[in-house]
């Protein structure tokens, strides 16, 4: 039924006795959440994605250069966490048990240790009395891994040079990762620090330094 | 006229009312809390704790006053054991409290018992569960770098990192840091049920003890690293005696109870198994350097190699 809009002017209605007035007052509001989700229904699939991966990548853009902000703790996403994560295990795969890569971490290992390492260092912040949930402080840590896997890039690069200046390449693949690690760690620090009070923040953050430290030797030891 | 009775009573002077009485289960100088019963017909008896206060001059301990008088410890206040808040009972410590027991627990002194003076009625699980992870991860790296030093030189070496071995190694000091007190909590439980009386130790006081416990370990997990036969020997007997001291000052007054023959025997079953899982680690993750001549010989094995000779 049209709503009808409804104006009155009460200045100049008076009431003699206690009459008891009842009655419904329908006021028009503009409908606009719902023209809205019907619009995002309409739009294109490319529309959609290209939204959600500008999201994805202004947060990765918010790691490479971590400022105390709120925006990645705000809209948290996990799709960020997933892309990095499956980029670290099918680059450190190996290929199986007899080949001769046989103590590499297979795609399943890395993929559970990144996971789940994720899970129980936020876990763990939480249970020492954290603020942030627990979704926002997992995608934290997920979209901070991704200097090391930067870092891995770097160190396929430096292996396709092979046999020539074994050493150096190590140097410089140390070096790589040493950084990447430090840069992980310093940012996901400075998102999820504040969160912590002040008393236990060297707990909280000792975990997420292991966590980075595991995934930096993962990286370090992939020589194939 | 009413009769003295030597027992001291709190009781009431009227018969018609019901009487009370404490009976004290732990009476022991060494001791440093009076386990007790209130006992009080018509109603549920209450188990308590005194918490005796020791004189400390020589560093600031941290406690805080809900653990001093203690009456009450049955009527603690807790929630369902379901709940995210009954966990987080667990991590309730500062980062001052955990250096101070990791400290407490690699330092063993015959006047310190471990859980009275450092645990003192808060037990957590921060510092077992990562004590325990930085173990793994510590012994399983360490390993790793140390057998390609170790075995470097030789033709037909391969690199690996030997991934796999990481989660033997998690599967061992988890295995030994909760399910050994599992074990232990479950014979102390059995034996003073039949006392009537609540276990000396709690759960996860006993899984405390052995998780800071394993801390002593890290440092020698570390410097296995260094390839030296006679110095990784000296390490682990080192870290052994360090760590079952502390391990042997907190247990033995509550095994004492049992008779000195018992006690004895269940201690040296406990320090041996501590000194099997130390011996174990060593001896699974560390390849002993062999005597093997300079590697000054250049062998070429594959492109794949970390560290190659020269061609």
């Amino acid at each position: 039924m049209a709503a009808n809009e409804f104006s009155a002017d009460f200045t100049d209605v008076s009431v003699h006795e206690n009459v008891p007035v009842e009655g419904n007052i329908r006021i028009s509001v503009p409908l606009a959440s719902e023209d809205e989700d019907m619009s995002t229904l309409d739009e294109p699939v490319k529309d959609t994605i290209m939204r959600d991966l500008k999201a994805v990548g202004k947060k990765f853009v918010h790691v490479l250069y971590p400022k105390n902000n709120d925006e990645l703790l705000r809209d948290w996403d996990l799709w960020g966490p997933l892309i990095v994560c499956v980029f670290l295990a099918m680059m450190l795969q190996g290929k199986g048990a007899d080949s001769p890569t046989h103590g590499v971490p297979q795609f399943a290992e890395v993929f559970v240790t990144v996971w789940f390492g994720a899970i129980v260092v936020t876990f763990n912040s939480h249970l020492l009395g954290g603020t942030i949930s627990f979704f926002q402080s997992l995608c934290v840590l997920g979209y901070c891994i991704m200097p090391l896997s930067v870092s891995l890039l770097l160190c396929h690069v430096t292996l396709l040079a092979k046999g020539s200046l074994p050493l150096a390449m190590f140097i410089v693949r140390f070096i790589c990762v040493t950084l990447a690690f430090a840069w992980a760690t310093f940012a996901s620090t400075t998102f999820l620090g504040n969160s912590q009070p002040p008393n236990r923040k060297a707990l909280a953050v000792y975990p997420i330094f292991l966590f980075y430290f595991v995934i930096s030797w993962m990286i370090i030891t992939n020589v194939t | 006229m009413e009769t003295v009775d030597p027992l001291w009573r709190p009781s009431n002077r009227s018969s018609q009312k019901k009487k009370k009485k404490i009976v004290f289960h732990q009476f022991d100088l060494i001791f440093t809390f009076i386990d007790f019963t209130l006992v009080d017909e018509g109603k549920e008896s209450i188990n308590g704790r005194m918490q005796v206060e020791e004189e400390d001059t020589e560093e600031e301990l941290i406690y805080d006053e809900g653990v001093r008088t203690e009456l009450l410890a049955g009527q603690k206040k807790s929630s369902s054991f379901w709940t995210f808040s009954y966990y987080q009972t667990f991590f309730d410590v500062d980062t001052r409290q955990v250096l101070n027991r990791i400290k407490g627990s690699m330092i063993p002194l015959p006047k310190r018992n471990f859980v009275r003076h450092y645990i003192r009625n808060k037990p957590d699980l921060y510092g077992p569960f990562w004590i325990c992870a930085t173990l793994v991860f510590a012994i399983s790296i360490s390993g790793n770098l140390s057998n390609f030093l170790v075995h470097r030189g030789e033709s037909g070496f391969r690199y690996t990192p030997e991934f796999q071995k990481v989660s033997i190694a998690a599967t061992a000091v988890y295995a030994y840091a909760w399910l050994v007190p599992l074990a232990l909590w479950g014979c102390l439980v059995w034996w003073h049920g039949h006392a009537g009386a609540p276990a000396p130790y709690s759960f996860l006081e006993l899984v405390c003890i052995y998780g800071y416990c394993l801390s002593s370990f890290i440092p020698a997990a570390l410097l296995w690293l260094i390839p030296l036969e006679p110095m990784r020997w000296v390490l682990l007997v080192l870290a052994c005696m360090l760590s079952g001291g502390v391990l042997s000052v907190a247990l033995w007054p509550v095994l004492r109870r049992y008779g000195q023959h018992h006690a004895t025997v269940a201690l040296a079953f406990l320090l041996l198994l501590h000194i099997c899982l130390g011996l174990g680690c060593k001896l699974y993750f560390f390849d002993t350097p062999q005597a093997v001549p300079a590697p000054s010989l250049p062998t070429h094995a594959n492109n794949d190699t970390m560290h190659q000779h020269n061609q």
